[in-house]
């Protein structure tokens, strides 16, 4: 009589979810043009959490942000067929979370006070000289007291937004210049200088709590 | 090196894009300056410091919200046009609606007066029938009130216009024997037991 098969011994069955987990974002992407619907769940499930601290760090509004990173994927789905699986996906996707952001940025910005403003902080942003304060300068202890990340989260919410986005995508999010310059559509010099400049207002503003 | 090109070419250090004699000169300055030694040591702690910020989590029901988003846009996907084609059919019912009345409606065919005898009509509608033998007398019935308040702000039809001729050709007797709103026409009013057949004379004269 034939021995039924121990559990061990019996072939694992994968389900179509845990076959999906396994594939490559293109391949991905090409399962949903196909029409798996499930693929492009898990496409999003992949992204969805870094998207939305990268939306967030930029606009500040956490419930906003994760309408906007919805709306990403939206797009995303929408304009699949013209995606081009010689790229990352991830840079295409962080392309399209940044140009909502950037919109809903300026959208807040449409009284002529608040935009003239936010026009002379990047420009003075861009253009004072680089500098650094006096080593001399003691912290101040009351800062100490407060809450440093808190503090750090309210020093980066503050850089201009140009300096923010890039300063967001390489510290935080760990981008190459190279993606950083795809995702921003700017040259690769433009983002070198930007970085720069935001880490650059960063220490500045942070020196007085952490050293 | 200065303390300029030292903050000017710092994240190129930062990022290890330097090749090893460039970065060994940084070394170098910072071992000199107390200040841009400061300048490094903050920024690293300072990033060390962010990368510690809590990222927001994402809603239990984002997913879920997403699926269905992406469901009604592929179902607006499926059926572009189904509000244009609703609209069309609305549209189409009342043009049909106010062809119908305008039917009804031209000079000298059967009015929209109520119980009108159309005895002695007009030589247009006279010389519209085929056999030349006088119009039986025939009873108008008027448009319904609903298809004549849908189409008041329409213009009435000229018998030398394009809609014009429908009336000049078509017999008094079919004119007034249906409406296609009402009855609907012969061919389809006979499959209607319910509905009002034609009379003995009125079938006649469509023959």
């Amino acid at each position: 009589m034939a021995r039924a098969l121990r559990i061990e011994e019996q072939p694992r069955v994968r389900t179509r979810s845990q076959e999906l987990a396994e594939l490559a974002d293109p391949e991905l992407a090409a399962a949903t043009l196909a029409g798996d619907g499930r693929a492009f769940t898990v496409l999003a499930d992949r992204y969805h959490g870094r998207l939305l601290n990268f939306v967030h760090r930029m606009i500040g509004d956490r419930h906003r942000a994760e309408d906007l990173v919805q709306e990403t994927f939206v797009r995303v789905h929408k304009h699949l067929h013209r995606y081009d699986q010689n790229r990352k996906f991830s840079t295409w996707a962080y392309t399209i979370a940044g140009n909502l952001a950037k919109n809903e940025l300026r959208n807040r910005s449409r009284n002529p006070l608040v935009l003239f403003q936010t026009l002379k902080k990047n420009w003075d942003a861009d253009h004072r000289p680089l500098e650094w304060e006096d080593a001399r300068n003691k912290p101040d202890d009351l800062y100490r007291k407060r809450d440093l990340r808190a503090k750090v989260e309210e020093v980066v919410a503050e850089l201009p937004e140009h300096h923010r986005e890039v300063f967001v995508l390489r510290e935080l999010e760990g981008k190459t210049y190279e993606e950083i310059a795809a995702i921003t559509g700017v040259n690769l010099g433009t983002v070198k200088s930007r970085l720069n400049r935001a880490r650059n207002a960063f220490g500045e503003k942070i020196a007085p709590l952490i050293d | 090196m200065d303390c300029r090109e030292f903050l000017l070419r710092y994240s190129d250090y930062d990022d290890s894009l330097l090749p090893a004699h460039e970065a060994a000169r940084f070394r170098a300055h910072m071992a000199e300056c107390p200040s841009c030694a400061r300048y490094d040591r903050v920024l690293r702690k300072g990033r060390m410091v962010a990368r510690q910020i809590p990222e927001p989590e994402p809603s239990p029901d984002f997913l879920p919200r997403l699926q269905l988003r992406l469901r009604e846009v592929r179902s607006r996907r499926r059926w572009p046009g189904a509000r244009l084609a609703a609209g069309l059919a609305a549209v189409t019912v009342l043009v049909v609606a106010a062809s119908a009345v305008s039917v009804l409606d031209v000079p000298g065919t059967a009015s929209s007066a109520p119980e009108t005898a159309v005895g002695g009509a007009t030589p247009a509608v006279t010389s519209s029938t085929a056999s030349g033998a006088p119009a039986p007398p025939t009873r108008v019935r008027p448009a319904s009130a609903s298809v004549r308040r849908a189409v008041t702000a329409l213009p009435a039809v000229e018998p030398d216009s394009p809609r014009g001729w429908m009336a000049k050709e078509v017999a008094p007797a079919v004119v007034a024997s249906y409406s296609p709103l009402e009855t609907g026409p012969p061919s389809y009013r006979r499959r209607l037991p319910s509905s009002r057949g034609p009379t003995d004379s009125e079938r006649r004269a469509l023959d």
